[in-house]
């Protein structure tokens, strides 16, 4: 070939070059932030939301993994999901968590892998710990792991809810949990102690923790274009609600009666989120929207009826209405919350807890009776105001507990339980589960 | 740890190594011979025994300096195929390693197991691939650029050009291993927390027999020199997917004895002490007290005396089992000198010398109780052990490299090796397969040769597969059923006969030794390892230089 062909060759090449630079200079040219900057792509990846900057907070280790993997990044996370399996069986904990770390570089958008090993970690891997502290420890690794995937994928609630689960209930209901809400609070790990910073930097209970994250699942899932796929709305939306139900239970349960008025008002704030947030709020039915907090005058219904021009009948919103309390037992919810703000149902949880310590942890018996005797005269009360309320366990087995011990204590001073005594027609209604308990108490106690 | 530590027979495999090779030397020179004698009668012969003598001529007049001169060679071709860009590589790896390391758990002793393994990772993986592309591709490209005249036209003899090459590729490893070992030394060192850097050691264990005994405290007498699986693992099993550890239950009389036989108690009194370090692992039936850890108690006997009246026992005071962790504190028990227990039975305070009367004779058992009843203790053989004084961590970490070192070397003499008779691209190949058959699936070779890998070999299994067989299923006799299985164990036998051709790669792997605190063992990882890449040095020493001796220099 000779010198001017292949000049003429090079200057074809860099024609045909710049050329197909053009569109691709069209249309992937980055944006600079603004709306409709950039290239075609550029603002395609702006009005469709997937720019990795839109989804979460963009960690530089994940980008550079998967650049430098090219298109291998499934083989490689196969391969490390393999490895983590191994691991967990082989209890390589600490294997376990670096391997995890390295999916989640790699697929840092997957949100059943942060569901997944956040739950392994969180569940599984404190489970297989002896000491309760270590247990606590992989609670936290798995709280912590959920909320990075909800700091990588802000559109994502159920990483949110997920991230408030486990602060919730993982760490209120585990049967460990008077130790968990206590290390939440002051950390064994945590050099001069203290709650651990990246989980509670404010010093806070674990539900109100915890009820943070699932209002921040609500916020997010109330965007548009977002939807999660975890519960039924009516369900979702209600756990900020349900937190602060659990954070107001845990005065009673834990027995912290010294400040009644901070009791009273957890339970004032439950009821009052509980009526104006979730109870206000509007979920779609088959029959339109429908709230469930709806007063004498079904005024919200109607206003809903005729902003919707009135496709569906009053009747037929009422039906949804009771379907979807029901669903969500919001009835009782209510009447919970608004029973357990009185002062005498605190006094009645309060007698009822007092009695049952001065029996089981010190053996005085005279209190006990006195304490319990007056615990059940004040659940007497409340019950005949609010008799729904006998259909909830947990509430029936504190007053037939309650009635056990009672019994027990005048056993112990070798007298007769007499035939009449508050909560009699309960101890009748639930005779089962009343023999139940007495016979765990023989067990337990003798006699 | 989570895998035994077995020590290795020098004696027993030198003898193995010299069966094989003499019978395969024999074979080939028989095999030699008689093609000779077939082709050209008795001058075939003549020129046989004439090639055994020229070959022993150029052993005895080998000469250091030309293979020194054609290592340097090597050194140069190897520089100016950028091999040292490898370098590069490691320091960007280095750099931002942080970036996926430092999120890892929160605790500081699990985070050295991490570091550890990363840079030792990084470290054979960079280098292994570039050494086994360099070697591969050295002579089949000198051949073609006919570079390699220059050389052979000289008075250089073909066992010197494969030493050379052998030499030269190895010093080149060699340099590129000792600068990221050093490097990737100071950055370990560097990066694990202060919290853990006092768990950079290199523990010296020494490890008993262990047998186990019932509920009922009826012990196996069985060890761990028997092979009966059965008997061995006698402990009980919890159910757990992993069945490295077996169990023993609390508040019975099941125990778990360590034999510890001829202990050096000079070394120890040297010490002035004695650490058990255990590694248990608990297992709850019932919640029990989840303040508290599973309380656990180690008895000491001495094994002096006739009858098990006589013999000292010392029980140690109760301690908590802290399992999983990472921080020696947490689970070595330290005797000093004087030891002072309550008898067994009496309850009486007693003092005894730890060297004079509970370690008289050297022989002793560690007898392991769980405490909490219903509940479970886990061990394995290697989860107590005498705790000698620690090593530096340099040692450990320097044997792991020393290890990577290794594996090196077999890699050179492998691919110098299949490059003397197969162009690069096959001799990369071929070196690449030997690697991955001997790292991956040496298991699963001894299993179909020793019988016990399931589905049979490899007609019976294609028939299962042909048919949808499960491999736990029995295969229907039939007619055709005792010929497959005869030319299955024809197959089987030829396996048999090239096992043994793939290096046992479990050996070089010292990371998990090196990670877990562990100096790396002398006789159960280096000196296999040392054994097996000299047991392939002589073999690929004599196939390259028989091959570049037949070989036409002129090939294409």
């Amino acid at each position: 070939m000779t010198r001017i062909s292949s000049q003429h060759r090079k200057l074809v090449y860099l024609v045909a070059i710049i050329l197909l630079l053009a569109p691709i200079v069209i249309l992937g040219a980055p944006g600079d932030g603004s709306e409709r900057s950039g290239g075609k792509l550029s603002r395609m990846r702006d009005q469709y939301d997937l720019g990795e900057t839109s989804l979460g907070n963009v960690d530089p280790a994940s980008a550079t993994m998967n650049l430098v993997l090219l298109g291998l990044r499934g083989i490689a996370s196969n391969m490390l999901w393999q490895q983590a399996v191994v691991q967990k069986d082989q209890k390589d904990w600490a294997g376990l968590k670096a391997t995890v770390d390295s999916i989640v570089l790699l697929q840092p958008h997957f949100r059943q892998v942060w569901e997944f090993q956040g739950w392994n970690l969180a569940y599984n891997v404190s489970a297989e710990w002896d000491g309760v502290e270590d247990r606590y420890q992989w609670v936290k690794e798995g709280a912590k792991f959920m909320m990075e995937g909800a700091d990588r994928n802000h559109k994502y609630p159920e990483l949110y809810w997920e991230s408030g689960r486990i602060l919730g209930q993982k760490i209120g209901r585990a049967d460990e949990r008077k130790y968990f809400r206590e290390f939440f609070l002051d950390d064994p790990f945590q050099e001069g102690g203290g709650p651990d910073p990246e989980l509670n930097k404010d010093g806070k209970d674990n539900y109100l923790v915890a009820k943070d994250w699932f209002l921040a699942a609500n916020e997010v899932e109330a965007q548009p274009g977002i939807s999660q796929s975890r519960l039924a709305p009516v369900l979702f939306r209600s756990y900020p609600v349900r937190s602060q139900i659990d954070y107001a239970d845990t005065f009673q349960q834990e027995g912290k009666f010294d400040e009644i008025g901070r009791i009273q008002e957890a339970w004032e704030v439950a009821f009052d989120e509980l009526r104006s947030d979730w109870g206000s709020e509007r979920f779609m039915t088959p029959k339109g929207w429908i709230v469930m907090e709806v007063d004498q005058d079904q005024d919200v219904l109607k206003a809903i009826i005729a902003e919707e021009d009135g496709a569906f009948s009053l009747s037929e919103k009422e039906e949804w209405v009771d379907r979807r309390q029901k669903m969500a037992n919001y009835r009782y919810w209510r009447t919970r919350c608004l029973v357990e703000s009185r002062p005498e149902t605190i006094q009645a949880h309060k007698d009822l807890w007092e009695g049952k310590r001065a029996f089981i942890d010190r053996g005085d018996i005279e209190t006990a009776e006195t304490k319990i005797f007056s615990g059940l005269q004040g659940m007497e009360k409340v019950l005949a105001e609010f008799p729904e309320l006998e259909m909830e366990s947990s509430f029936r087995e504190e007053c037939l507990k309650g009635i056990v011990l009672w019994r027990g204590a005048k056993q112990a001073k070798g007298e007769e339980p007499p035939e009449d005594f508050p909560l009699k027609y309960l101890w009748n209604r639930y005779s089962a589960e009343a023999s139940e308990y007495t016979m765990l108490f023989r067990s337990l106690y003798g006699g | 740890m989570s895998f035994d530590v077995v020590n290795y027979s020098f004696l027993e495999g030198l003898a193995h190594f010299a069966k094989i090779f003499l019978v395969l030397l024999a074979v080939l020179s028989i095999g030699g011979l008689l093609v000779s004698l077939s082709r050209d009668g008795v001058a075939g012969a003549k020129r046989f025994g004439a090639a055994w003598g020229a070959a022993f001529y150029d052993l005895f007049h080998t000469s250091f300096r030309r293979i020194w001169a054609i290592a340097l060679l090597t050194w140069k071709e190897a520089t100016r195929k950028k091999a040292l860009f490898v370098f590069v590589v490691f320091a960007i790896l280095i750099m931002f390693a942080g970036w996926f390391l430092r999120n890892s758990v929160d605790r500081a002793d699990l985070q050295v197991k991490n570091y550890v393994s990363f840079v030792l990772t990084s470290i054979s993986w960079l280098t292994l691939p570039v050494i086994l592309l360099l070697c591969c591709w050295g002579l089949p490209t000198d051949i073609k650029n006919r570079s390699l005249h220059t050389v052979v036209t000289k008075p250089v003899r073909k066992q010197e050009v494969v030493l050379g090459r052998f030499l030269g590729y190895t010093l080149v490893g060699t340099v590129v291993l000792a600068v990221m070992g050093t490097i990737g030394y100071f950055w370990t060192v560097g990066n694990v927390p202060e919290s853990a850097q006092s768990e950079l050691i290199g523990r010296v264990p020494i490890y008993g027999d262990m047998s186990f005994s019932n509920r009922q405290g009826n012990r196996s007498i069985i060890t761990l020199d028997d092979n009966d699986e059965d008997e061995r693992s006698a402990g009980i099993n919890v159910g757990d997917i992993w069945e490295y550890r077996s169990y023993i239950e609390g508040g019975t009389k099941s125990r778990t004895f360590y034999d510890f036989k001829n202990i050096d108690v000079d070394k120890l009194r040297q010490a002035g002490e004695m650490r058990l370090e255990y590694n248990f692992e608990a297992f709850r039936s019932h919640k029990g007290d989840m303040d508290k850890r599973l309380l656990c108690r180690l008895t000491i006997v001495n094994q002096q005396g006739e009858n098990e009246d006589e013999k000292l026992r010392v029980p140690l005071p109760i301690f908590e089992v802290k399992e999983f962790s990472n921080r020696s504190t947490d689970k070595t028990i330290t005797l000093e000198e004087t030891v002072t227990y309550n008898e067994e039975g009496t309850n009486e305070v007693k003092t005894v010398n730890l060297f004079d009367d509970v370690l008289a004779g050297g022989d002793i058992t560690v007898e392991v109780q769980c405490l909490d009843p219903g509940q479970f203790l886990g061990m394995a053989r290697p989860d107590l052990y005498i705790r000698l004084p620690d090593s530096s961590f340099a040692s450990t970490y320097f044997r792991g490299v020393f290890g990577i070192w290794l594996q090196m070397v077999l890699i050179v003499v492998l691919g110098v090796t299949a490059s003397t008779f197969v162009k690069g691209p096959v001799a990369t190949l071929l070196t690449f397969g030997m690697l991955a058959v001997g790292a991956g699936l040496r298991d699963l070779m001894s299993g179909l040769v020793q019988g016990t890998q399931e589905g049979g070999g490899p007609f019976e299994s294609a028939y299962r597969m042909f048919m949808h067989m499960n491999p736990t299923v029995e295969v229907d006799a039939g007619p055709l059923t005792p010929i497959m299985h005869v030319v299955d164990s024809a197959a089987i036998g030829f396996l048999w006969t090239v096992q043994h051709l793939f290096p046992e790669f479990k050996y070089f792997n010292m990371t998990s030794y090196v990670a877990n605190g562990f100096l790396v063992p002398w006789r159960a990882s280096l000196l296999p390892s040392i054994a097996v890449t000299l047991a392939f040095v002589i073999p690929c020493l004599i196939l390259g230089y028989v091959a570049m001796k037949s070989r036409e220099m002129e090939a294409k």
